[in-house]
């Protein structure tokens, strides 16, 4: 078990069962409900992050581990940050998996014309008469270590044909991993217990443990209690609150 | 309570034949015997409707016995580890009926005794999808038929030394010298049941005509 404030999701799961009075047959089924509680609160509450070092193939793609919800792809720089890479969408998923893609995505006939020129040139920053410019008030676009592009459903990403780097690191939210002991932070017990209670009787006929008053009324717990795990998860720090007001002093010409 | 099943069956059979049963009454011990499994899993179950009523589930721990080291078998086919429990559990809700199922594992050399924690019960309606849901990480599962128990487990077990301990609710054996397993509470009810259900067969009247013998003579 971590050290950290993780608990197993089983604490949440006995925390329910001790308050519902139930026995340990509906352990099962109760785990489940609380799994699918992880998962959701993983995407919304805390977000279990990993970072990976992925190989580049040599058709310039990379494989997105399974399950992988990538929130940044990048190189590694000399300070030890992720440099990020620039997502480029007018990229072609086309050839994706293929190993000569190199060759297949790409039409030297047509040049390097973007849709704003038909001349065969890059778009830098603006093109006029024949040069390129520098204007103020327009864009230069970011810097980037290189451009990619991502096949989410053949889980593929696709670098650009003279990437560099013969690695990126990918970090991204991972959904919760059933063949390993589930984690889930303290600060979110509470809120499971009460989408456990919620779902132990959503879908339930009407009976004796369940009335549509019950349910709704554990439905609002779960998100109230939700609402406080969310604040209790990232707290106002102080040094939060001197970096805003750090980071938006500037120099600036007065209007 | 320290009863044997002898000294509570011949409180019964004075009480259904109002004192010293005679020789040709028509109960026997053995019938009493007979009787005695059902009525204890009948009184089993009242404790739980009497209790679930006020809701709050709960049966006394008098119904409660632990039948320890039985032998598990791998079945090839299924993977399932099988083991075989001596006595068929009360049809009490689940999760009463059988309330802890553990491994008991003997260390070759040492010898010593460690219990696994309570394996996972699957119901019966979940065995066909348990599979397919999220579980917890390691867990060992078993469900039932009959009294046969199938073990799912994550890891090998070794059947020379792991075995299976069950506690479940159990009328005790039907060895007649055997200490009876059941609360004084439920001592009552049990009396009532078989006098219920004996009463008919107490009050037949005894045929003295035909010498004892049952087939009419012509």
């Amino acid at each position: 078990m971590s050290a950290s404030r993780f608990i197993p999701l089983d604490d949440c799961v006995y925390a329910y069962m001790n308050r519902a009075n139930l026995p340990d047959a509906h352990r099962g089924r109760l785990w489940s409900i609380a799994f699918e509680c992880a998962e959701e609160m993983n995407l919304d509450v805390f977000n279990s992050i990993k970072t990976r070092k992925l190989d580049v193939g040599p058709n310039m793609t990379a494989r997105l581990p399974q399950g992988c919800k990538w929130t940044k792809i990048g190189v590694l720089n000399s300070n030890g940050e992720v440099a990020t890479l620039k997502q480029n969408k007018n990229m072609t998923l086309y050839s994706a998996l293929d190993t000569a893609r190199l060759t297949l995505d790409q039409d030297a006939n047509q040049g390097a014309s973007t849709f704003l020129t038909q001349f065969p040139n890059f778009y830098y920053n603006f093109w006029y008469e024949g040069g390129l410019y520098n204007l103020f008030g327009i864009a230069t676009g970011s810097n980037s270590a290189g451009e990619f592009t991502v096949d989410e459903e053949n889980g593929v990403i696709l670098l650009n044909n003279n990437f560099p780097n013969s690695y990126i690191i990918v970090e991204g939210i991972y959904p919760p991993d059933q063949s390993q002991e589930v984690l889930v932070p303290y600060e979110c017990k509470p809120a499971i217990i009460k989408y456990i209670g919620w779902g132990d009787i959503e879908f339930l006929p009407q009976s004796r443990r369940k009335n549509i008053g019950e349910t709704q009324s554990r439905r609002r717990e779960y998100y109230n209690q939700r609402r406080l795990a969310k604040m209790r998860i990232s707290p106002i720090q102080l040094w939060i609150g001197n970096d805003i007001y750090r980071e938006s002093l500037l120099y600036a010409v007065k209007s | 309570m320290s009863q044997t099943r002898r000294q509570l069956i011949q409180i019964i059979l004075a009480n259904l034949s109002s004192g010293e049963p005679s020789q040709d009454f028509p109960i026997t011990e053995d019938t009493v015997n007979l009787w005695l499994n059902g009525a204890i899993a009948a009184a089993a179950m009242k404790s739980y409707t009497d209790n679930a009523a006020d809701g709050y589930d709960y049966i006394s721990d008098g119904f409660y016995g632990r039948f320890t080291d039985l032998p598990l078998t791998l079945d090839n086919n299924s993977g399932l580890y099988n083991a075989t429990l001596p006595q068929l559990p009360a049809g009490v809700p689940v999760g009463w009926d059988v309330s802890v199922a553990q491994i008991k594992h003997t260390d070759p050399d040492s010898l010593a005794v460690t219990l696994s924690l309570p394996l996972m019960r699957i119901t019966r309606q979940r065995i066909g999808y348990y599979n397919r849901l999220p579980r917890p990480h390691n867990a060992v599962c078993f469900y039932f038929d009959n009294v046969l128990v199938s073990i799912d487990s994550p890891v090998v077990l070794n059947p020379a030394q792991d075995k299976l301990n069950v506690t479940c609710i159990t009328a005790g054996e039907t060895d007649m010298d055997s200490v009876l397993r059941i609360g004084e509470e439920q001592l009552g009810y049990i009396t009532d049941y078989l006098r219920k259900n004996l009463m008919p067969e107490a009050l037949t009247v005894p045929d003295t005509s035909d010498n004892g013998r049952n087939i009419p003579i012509r």
